[in-house]
């Protein structure tokens, strides 16, 4: 299979044979870690190997997209950033339940974020073909996780 | 592991011109700062065996040395950020006392403000999308957003709060009204520093480093060297290097920083503790930086630098006089300050420093804080 050197709408992202299967993922609104086989570790970013015990080898992991803000940022002045963002954008690091954080953008967030606050993955097509983890706080009100 | 000589000084130290520089290269700035410091110390260009730089030029350090026609022994280009300078001390100190050099120049000089208005390089900087870079790159976080990141955090989990921070921009102003090289040097109140335009929540532009032209360069001997130069020895008691991340998702607590383990390390290499400490140059790329270097060194509890921050501390008359030149928030900062610390600290404890003179300061501790808390390298100094 051919691999795609470049991504879509972001032009500095150089995918690799093993991040190719990541970002394939992604289109199809999967968010994938990489897990141990040997001492179970969930590591993201993804890797070939588990940098906690050196073993050469990982398997990919699907999660659940349920994490919660470890915290945020409103960015208001534009700074050399993605051509997709416009000011004012909120990112965040999200720890998801699995374990593992990520960094990423809050989609359209109504209120001012909450540390803490329960929040979802929301795959958003940023350039054509590409997709990102962007996160959603989940409105309690309507039975999201408490 | 503990040591009781002396047997490593800052002999020489000093900075170029500052500030507004839109006709001269960076290159021009190690000169000025290189030959300003080689000339405090009563020393010459031949003297020199290690040159120690980074941040400027092809295969850094050559090209510089090649501009200034030095001819080293040995040469360093550590570059883990703005405290890259902290760490080239520890591996000058580690070289002199191998014998492998009894002089070596640590220097610095970048156009960081005039680069930004000609457009040769953008504010936030990016450093590519491949490896694990692709994961973060994407999602536009930029470098002051980081920071924002780790100062929401701290205020979520100890309660400090927006005023605390921008106490801190105030009494760099402080200083840097009492020091004639500084920027910026009008009084700043804390209304002031909340009502400047929010660049990334919580931090107000007024909370940001300023961005510079300019440089510095110190020079470390070993004793017998010292005894020749023109001022008392300034010794280096001991130092420390820690880092931690590249990726924000790799740091485990965005209120510990690598300034835990490159604090430790320092003080136990000099045998003090933080209670010995006259006088403290700490990285301000941002009023969070500072705060969080305090407590990690150990200068206050975690979770008690806001309210250390508010009481007066770190102004001159307090227990803690901290970023003596008005900082990198007020004095200058042309992207790499970490030089910046190490002459303010020389100068305090050369009793050099006039109105801001910290009275009696016999002990410094310098303190770097590099990328965006990716790395950090403390430096305790002292005279005799």
């Amino acid at each position: 299979m051919e691999v795609a050197p470049q991504v879509s709408g972001l032009p500095s992202i150089v995918i690799d044979g093993h991040s190719e299967h990541w970002w394939r993922a992604a289109a199809r609104g999967s968010l994938l870690v990489t897990e141990c086989p040997d001492c179970g570790i969930l590591t993201y970013p993804p890797r070939r190997f588990c940098p906690t015990c050196w073993c050469p080898a990982t398997a990919w992991k699907r999660c659940t997209g349920n994490g919660y803000v470890y915290s945020w940022s409103v960015v208001r002045q534009r700074d050399n950033c993605p051509a997709y963002l416009e000011v004012p954008y909120v990112v965040a690091m999200v720890d998801l339940i699995e374990g593992p954080r990520l960094a990423t953008v809050l989609y359209d967030p109504r209120t001012e974020p909450q540390i803490g606050a329960p929040c979802q993955v929301r795959f958003v097509e940023v350039a054509e073909g590409t997709h990102l983890p962007f996160f959603e706080i989940i409105d309690v009100k309507h039975g999201g996780v408490s | 592991m503990r040591r009781e000589e002396r047997d490593v000084a800052i002999v020489g130290a000093a900075l170029s011109d500052l500030g507004r520089l839109d006709d001269v290269a960076a290159h021009d700035l190690h000169f000025q700062a290189t030959s300003r410091a080689l000339d405090d110390a009563g020393l010459g260009k031949v003297d020199v065996d290690g040159f120690f730089s980074c941040g400027l030029g092809t295969l850094a350090p050559i090209e510089i040395c090649e501009y200034l026609d030095i001819r080293p022994t040995i040469v360093n280009s550590t570059m883990v950020g703005g405290s890259s300078w902290e760490f080239m001390v520890l591996d000058a100190m580690s070289a002199i006392r191998a014998g492998q050099a009894s002089v070596i120049v640590l220097s610095y000089g970048s156009t960081l403000r005039s680069d930004l208005r000609k457009g040769v390089r953008p504010s936030n900087l990016a450093f590519g999308g491949a490896g694990p870079l692709q994961f973060d790159e994407p999602f536009g976080h930029t470098l002051i957003s980081k920071y924002a990141m780790a100062a929401r955090r701290h205020m979520w989990q100890y309660g400090t709060t927006e005023e605390q921070l921008a106490s801190i921009s105030c009494v760099a102003r402080e200083y840097a009204s009492l020091n004639p090289g500084a920027y910026y040097r009008e009084p700043l109140s804390v209304d002031d520093v909340l009502q400047s335009p929010m660049v990334a929540d919580p931090l107000t532009k007024l909370q940001c480093c300023i961005r510079s032209d300019g440089g510095g360069a110190i020079v470390l001997a070993d004793a017998e060297t010292a005894r020749r130069c023109r001022k008392e020895p300034v010794w280096v008691l001991g130092a420390g290097q820690a880092v931690s991340h590249v990726s924000m998702s790799e740091w485990d607590d965005f209120c510990l920083t690598p300034a835990v383990e490159s604090g430790r390390r320092a003080f136990e290499h000099a045998g003090l503790k933080p209670a010995d400490v006259d006088v403290v140059q700490l990285y301000d790329s941002f009023t969070i930086t500072v705060l969080l270097a305090l407590e990690n060194l150990g200068f206050c509890s975690p979770g008690e630098g806001g309210a250390f921050v508010e009481s007066g501390s770190l102004g001159l008359g307090g227990a803690l006089p901290t970023n003596t030149d008005g900082g990198g928030l007020s004095h200058a900062h042309p992207g790499h300050r970490g030089i910046f610390l190490l002459v303010e600290a020389t100068r305090q404890l050369r009793d050099e420093c006039g109105p801001r003179q910290v009275r009696d300061a016999a002990v410094a501790c310098v303190s770097g804080m590099g990328g965006w808390f990716s790395s950090s390298g403390t430096v305790l100094l002292g005279r005799d």
